[in-house]
This record gives C-alpha cells, structure tokens and sequence, in this order.
C-alpha cells in the first residue's frame, strides 16, 4: 500500500537532513505506529505520505514514494486527497466550515462529487464514527474528542485508502484520547484502512498496533518491527515495557492484562517500600488557602465552592476532565482571575487585596501554551525580560538552564525549538524569577519520556528546596513519579483530594500502569516495584 | 427559515425607500415593520447578540444627527430660540457657526435625516441576524467562491485573535510584564502575530489536503486568452456605452445597449469561467411556498416605490426649509413601506406543524 525507497528530505534553510535515506512498506490494512523522540521526523514522514512534504514545505527531497501506486510528489496534496486522509495534531485548527455536516462534506465538494453521493456518504460516516447526534452542531461547541473525530469523518467521505494522523490525540485527555483510538481501531478492523499515526503515549496505542517505527532522530538508523520487537528495545518505552525488561520477561507484555500473569508470580515475594505513605499537610506551614471559591463564565459555572489548602513545599497533582475547572483554578492562585464567591489566601493575605505584581514575583505560573509566552529572539534575551520586569538584575540563570538542559539552546531563537524544548523555555522564563509557588497547566504536552522524566526529576529537586509546586495533568504516570497528593475536580468541585498513593490505587482512569498491574498502593512507578524487588 | 433569494429582495425591497424618501411616515413605518420582523424571528438566531449593539449605535446616529442640524444649519422660518452664538470665521468666510437661531425646519431635517441612517443600520443588523452566512457564501458565483472560503476564514480568525490576545495578555501579565510604552507592545505582538500564522498555515495545510482549490480542469492556453479577452471587450463596452449615455443625449438607446450588451457579456464571460471550477455544492436550499410569498411582498413593495419614483416623485421628497409643512402621506406607500414585516407573517408559529 505505502513503499518508500530512500527517501532522503531536509526542510529549507537547514543543512541536516530530517529523513535521511528512509526505505519502508506498509502493507493493506495494517496499522502502523510512528514512534520516536520530539523533532525526529515523525511529522515529516507522515507529510510524505500525501506530497504535503514537499509540496508545502520546500525544501530538498530525493527518493521514490507511492501510495497504493500513486506517487504523492507528481500529484501533489491535492490530487492524493482522495487517497490519503490527513488529520492534524490540534483539534482546533483544522475545520473550514462551523458545522459538522458541512465540515464532512468540505472535502466531497472540493472533488465535485453529485449531491446524492456526498448525502449518501455522510449518512455512512456519521455512523461508522458514531457522531450521528452532532451533525447539527456548531464546531466550536464540541468537545476535544468529538472534534477529533468529526476530523476523522471529514477525511473518511472521501473514501481514502490509507489514514495518516500527527498525534491525533496529544492535546485530549485520556477519556477523550480512548474514544479516538477506539474508533481507529474500529475503522481498521471493519474496513481494513490501512492506518499510519503518530504517538507519544504509547501505553495508549501499543495494544492497537501491527508494528511500529521507530525513529531515533539525530540521523541514526530507524527500526522498524513487531511492538513486542521494538519496545525491547528503544528507550521510549511505556512503564510497562521497561518493567518487563528490567525483570527480563519473556515475551514482552503489551496490555495490563499480559502483564498480570507474570505480575502476579512476582507479587509473594515483595517486600513494602520504604518511602512513607502519610501526607505531612498537617504540620506545613500553609501558603496557599482556598475557601468556598466560585466563579463562573457567563454563567457557565467554572468553580463551584472549591476548598483547598496547600502547604509550603508540597508537590499537588491537579487532575480532572477538560472543562472540569483546573485550570480556572490556577489563574486563581495567581492573582489573573479573582473570585465572584469566596476568598483565595497566599501567605494569609488575601488576593484581591495584593494585587497581581505583588503576587507575580513570588507566584509563578506557566501556561498550557508556551507560544503565548515566548517573543524574544533569543532564550537569554526572554529570561532577561522576566528578571528585569520583576525588577531583578538580569543574568545568574546558568544554573537554572543547566539543570533544565537548554544551556546548549541559550542562543537559539525561541520559536524555532521543538516542542517540548519550547515547553522548558517557557518554564524556563518563569523560573528565573525564582517563585515561591510554581504553577503549571498541562506541561507534558508533546513531550517525550525522556523529557517527563527530566522535567519530574527538576520539579521535585524545586519542592525539596522549599517551593510548593502545583500541576494540573492529565498524565497519570507523572503524577505517579512525583506528586506527594492528588487534587480530582469534577465540574468545578474538589471530589477527591488525598495523598497520591491512596487517590491513584484502583481507579479506572487515574491509576499508573503500574498501579493497575499489581493493584496495590505500594507500587505505583517502575522503581518502587524494582526496589523492593531488590530487597 | 427562508432561502437566500428570498433574503436578498427582502433587504432589496427594505433599503431602497431608505433610498428613495425623507419622509418620516414612511421611514417610522419601516423601522417599526423591521424592529417586528427582528423581534419575532430573529432573536433566537446565534448573531442576534450584534443586534443590541446595532440598535445601539443606530440609535446614538440618529441623536446625533438630530442634535448637530440645528445647531449648525440656521436656515428656516420657524425659529423656536436662539442660543449663543459660536462661530468659526477665517479670513471672513464663515466656516461654521454653532448655536444661534434654532429652527424647527433644521430639526426636523436632521431627525428625519437621523431617521433614515438608523433604518440603514437596522435593516442590515436585521438581514445580518436572520439569513444563513454560509448560505450566502455558498450562493456566490463559482468563480468566487475561493475568495469567499477566504472572507469566511478570515471573519472566524477575528475571534479567535482576540482569544490568543487574552491568553497572550495573561501570560505577561505574570511574567511582570506592564504596558508603559510603545515597546511593550513586542511582547504582546510577536506571540500573537507568531500564533496567528502558525494556526493558518495549520489550516492551509488541513485544506490542502482535502483538495481545496481543487479541479480546475487544466484549459488551454487559448481558452485563457480568449476569456481575458472577453473581459476586456464586455468592459470596454461598458464603459463606452456610459460615455455614449451621457454625452450622447440624442442617442441614449446606442448607449444604453452598447453597455447592457457589455453588461451581458461580462455576465457570461464570468458564469463561463466559474464553471470550470469542478465544485460540488453539498446542501440544496429549499425554495417553500412561504418564499414565494415573501418575495413576492418584496418585489411588489420595490414595484411601487420605483413607480412612484419614476411619475410622482413629489409624494416620496420631504424637504422642510424654507417654512416646514406637515409631510404628505400616501397610503399605497405607506403599504409597500410595510413590506418588510412578511416574513412574519407566514413563519409557522411554534407548536405548529413547520410547512
């Protein structure tokens, strides 16, 4: 179905090739998984498929590309359309039209399909997709998940051969992430499309996958094979797959449910970790208190009666479903937002009455999108910026890059880093002002394993200095790896509020692999199941 | 609700007596007949939060218009007092003159001035409210409808600018960032200009590939030529044809059929080129018998105003200087001036079975 041969590809005004000399076949209906860490060409080889590279972007490409016999680079996007269904990263950007039906029929349209057909065709998709309730619905008014996949359904009507999507489901959280990935592997399975995606929260898509590609990045060789093949191998491994390597099983588990059997030989001989279960609040000195906080946005309730007290130096993992109010929550704490009911305290003063610049120097806080941040033309030149409206002399961050690994990016024009190099630099920006209390929203987004432990490893050496960290995620295995407590919003409400191990044991949604493989609070990451393996 | 057609003779027929007369029966009975029409079919729509707005704006131009008349035209009989005077008078030529002899004509030649700019504004946020915007895109001739996709795309960019302001302005904001001068504008541009083309080109690319800009069937070289030349000859004709009308007296009908047979032309020319852009259109409107009433209201109520127009163009003038008369009322154009009510009348009601 795809064959590339050799295809070599650098963007313009760049020396290093992206895809250097890249052979690979796809056969019908297989699903293909494209791992690898950020900036390896994940994004490129994909945009091969339907001739956006090069055709969009420019640049220098060699090699040889076809798809189901068409070659992408002749045709271009537009003549592979109906071949090659192409759905991007954010769910936002991508809709033409406001409503869904219309949206569905974009691309018939743009191939002058008769009217009945696209009416036959839309009827089809709205069922395969199980969006036949939203086909009146305004775009704007659907959830992350369901404009996921009205995207999908509007690159179906067309009835393409292979369906490419760019980590469809980074910017969902995980019940809305599941309802993609399950309608993916549905149109696989019925229909037999041949799949090729994206992803870097494998623990969610390894199970679906025939193979996967792994693509090393820094020009090193891809490898390509069996995901049982290929996660015995790569260092961008589930916690699952590290787990049965360390303890060398064979074969390698790929679901929860693999994995129990050989857990459960385990289990007799573990010994209790050491690190303790209490949650110390009661006896930190709080900076953070929260009564009967309200606020809605034009009378939608965001917040409703929230109560929270945080203590100096403890590390909370805010987590909830989109919409549920974490991060109304945090611009509260920061002084942007100010309550309609109840009262926000920091260090016993109330908010309202500190003002934002009394608060922004002692509260940092970094938002989801680190584009809204970043304008400088170099790193240096936006921590100076920071420290200097905080009336700090700017400079002495060296340490701080160092530790964050930017210093090698120090210079580089902030917008042309990768993703998670843009998330850190934004961190980065807030941090040099040295805050108190360090707020972040949702700072894993499109980062890779590497980079979450390198960013966990940061955050908890900032909460043993005396910092109070807050993050609100969606990403189960980083709160297991560092967060001491779990705050649960659900429509504006603290549901659940409790010491990580406690909050994380036995939950459907908010339980680490580990956690779910071994049902027990002792065991909630790799390495508390390793040490007391060693013991 | 109603299609597009229908839509467009009811803006037609709405705005051509704000076109045609100064007389404020007629004017009032408008407004009325499209503040109805808004009221009852118009709120429920997902624009109808502009409206408020509009009526707002309207309302403060014609409080002005009314205000400003008086105060600096001083013609008129009646005068009804005198204020101060305030004049503006460089090198002896009175450039204006505030305050002075308040007349009763200039004021009521500013409200009914007022008058009709608010029925403008209000007939438009009506129109604006009720019809179907992607409708009215769709309807455009083919040969547009790329620049349409593009005006729809860039009216949905303004909102979502003003979003990624905020977000912009907020993450500042905790940066320490306060707004003291010129410069301080960089920090807030640059992400949002950075973000705003990073999210085209997203789009441009999502469009892309799923064939937009699609089959235009590659025509030949000739082809090309012979439809720039067309276009050239149609315009030529055109414009030719309007010299000839109006320096021509004699001979107006050479004129005249020298730039309709341009106007035709052109007409063609563009229908022919439109059609080569293979594009398919998704939904049909529906055309209902409640349309063809309506329309017909509409184009009856353009029939009569023109009439009158053309013969008795002393029943539409409303001029008051220089001693103010009561204006003459014609009930037949009072009718027609009620024409925008229409489709009021034969929407369903709620509860009933739609037609």
């Amino acid at each position: 179905m795809i064959e590339l041969r050799n295809v070599t590809y650098s963007y313009p005004d760049s020396e290093a090739p992206v895809l250097r000399d890249l052979s690979l076949r796809v056969e019908e209906g297989e699903f293909l998984l494209v791992i690898g860490a950020s900036g390896a060409g994940k994004s490129t080889l994909l945009r091969c498929l339907n001739g956006l590279v090069p055709h969009f972007y420019g640049g220098v490409f060699r090699g040889e590309v076809r798809v189901a016999g068409h070659d992408p680079v002749a045709e271009s996007p537009r003549g592979m359309s109906s071949l090659v269904g192409f759905v991007f990263q954010d769910p936002e950007a991508q809709f033409v039209v406001d409503v869904v039906e219309d949206e569905l029929a974009f691309a018939m349209e743009n191939h002058n399909l008769p009217q009945s057909l696209m009416r036959k065709r839309v009827e089809e998709v709205l069922d395969q997709l199980d969006i036949a309730p939203l086909r009146g619905r305004r775009i704007s008014t659907l959830s992350g998940g369901e404009k996921q996949r009205v995207a999908i359904g509007a690159v179906l009507t067309l009835q393409p051969k292979v369906l490419v999507l760019d980590e469809p489901t980074s910017q969902l959280d995980p019940q809305a992430a599941e309802e993609v990935l399950t309608t993916l592997q549905k149109l696989n399975t019925d229909l037999g499309l041949t799949i090729v995606l994206s992803e870097h929260r494998l623990e969610r898509v390894v199970q679906y996958a025939d193979r996967i590609l792994y693509l090393p990045g820094g020009g090193g060789p891809p490898f390509i094979g069996r995901p049982r093949e290929v996660l015995a191998q790569v260092e961008l491994a589930p916690p699952l797959a590290r787990l049965a390597r360390a303890l060398g099983w064979e074969p390698l588990p790929l679901t929860i449910k693999e994995g129990r059997k050989l857990a459960g030989r385990l289990t007799c001989n573990l010994q209790p970790p050491t690190s303790n279960l209490q949650l110390p609040t009661s006896n930190l000195q709080p900076v953070i208190d929260i009564r009967n906080l309200w606020f809605s946005y034009d009378g939608c309730e965001a917040l409703r009666g929230v109560e929270l007290t945080v203590g100096r130096g403890e590390f909370v993992a805010l987590m909830g479903r989109n919409g549920s109010g974490k991060t109304t929550l945090l611009k509260h704490i920061v002084g942007l937002l100010h309550p309609q009911q109840g009262r926000v305290e920091l260090w016993g003063q109330d908010t309202r009455r500190m003002g934002t610049e009394a608060i922004v120097r002692r509260v940092g806080y970094v938002p989801q999108n680190p584009n809204a941040l970043l304008f400088a033309d170099t790193l240096r030149d936006e921590l100076d910026f920071t420290r200097r409206s905080h009336g700090l002399q700017p400079g002495g961050y060296d340490e701080l890059l160092r530790t964050l690994g930017m210093e090698r990016h120090a210079n580089a024009y902030p917008r042309d880093l990768s993703a998670g190099e843009r998330q850190r630099a934004a961190l980065a920006a807030i941090l040099v002002a040295d805050p108190e209390i360090i707020l972040l929203d949702e700072p894993t987004r499109g980062l890779d394993y590497h980079q979450k432990r390198a960013l966990a490893d940061f955050l908890m050496r900032m909460r043993d200095g005396g910092r109070t960290v807050i993050i609100a995620t969606h990403d189960v295995e980083l709160v297991a790896r560092c967060a001491d407590r779990v705050v649960i919003l659900g429509e504006g409400q603290v549901v659940v509020d409790g010491p990580a191990r406690e909050v994380m044991t036995n939950s459907l949604v908010f339980s680490s692999q580990m956690n779910k493989l071994f049902r027990d609070d002792r065991f909630l990451t790799v390495e508390d199941v390793l040490e007391a393996v060693e013991r | 609700m109603y299609h597009t057609t229908t839509w467009l003779l009811w803006l037609l027929a709405a705005l051509l007596p704000t076109m045609l007369t100064r007389n404020p029966f007629y004017l009032i009975i408008l407004l009325l007949a499209v503040a109805v029409a808004y009221s009852t079919i118009g709120r429920s729509s997902p624009m109808a939060a502009s409206w408020g707005l509009l009526l707002r704006v309207g309302l403060s131009l014609a409080a002005f218009s009314a205000l400003v008349n008086p105060l600096t035209v001083h013609h008129g009989d009646t005068v009804l007092l005198t204020l101060p005077r305030l004049s503006l008078r460089p090198g002896g030529i009175i450039l204006l003159e505030l305050g002075g002899r308040i007349t009763l004509e200039a004021l009521s030649y500013g409200l009914v001035n007022g008058l009709s700019l608010m029925a403008i504004l209000l007939i438009f946020a009506t129109f604006n409210v009720l019809v179907d915007h992607h409708q009215l895109l769709r309807s455009i001739p083919a040969f547009l409808y790329q620049t349409g996709v593009v005006i729809s795309i860039a009216i949905a960019f303004v909102p979502q600018m003003m979003a990624s302001l905020q977000e912009v302005r907020e993450a500042q904001t905790i940066r320490g960032h306060r707004f003291r001068g010129i410069r301080d504008l960089l920090p807030l541009f640059m992400p949002l200009l950075t973000s705003g083309l990073e999210r085209a080109i997203q789009l441009a690319e999502s469009m892309e590939a799923r064939g937009f800009g699609g089959d235009v069937s590659h025509s030949h070289r000739k082809q090309e030529l012979a439809y720039k030349a067309s276009i050239a000859l149609s315009l030529f004709g055109l414009l030719a044809g309007m010299f000839w009308y109006g320096y021509f007296p004699a001979a107006r009908w050479v004129g005249g059929s020298m730039g309709a047979g341009g106007l035709l032309l052109l007409v063609w020319t563009l229908r022919a080129m439109g059609r080569r852009v293979g594009r398919s259109r998704y939904r049909r409107e529906m055309w209902r018998h409640r349309d063809t009433l309506v329309s017909a209201v509409s184009l009856l109520s353009l029939a009569v105003f023109t009439l009158f127009w053309l013969l008795g163009r002393r029943a539409l003038v409303f001029y008051p200087y220089p001693r103010f008369t009561l204006p003459t009322f014609n009930p037949l154009l009072g009718l027609a001036s009620l024409a925008p009510v229409a489709p009021v009348l034969t929407t369903p009601k709620k509860g009933k079975a739609g037609l």
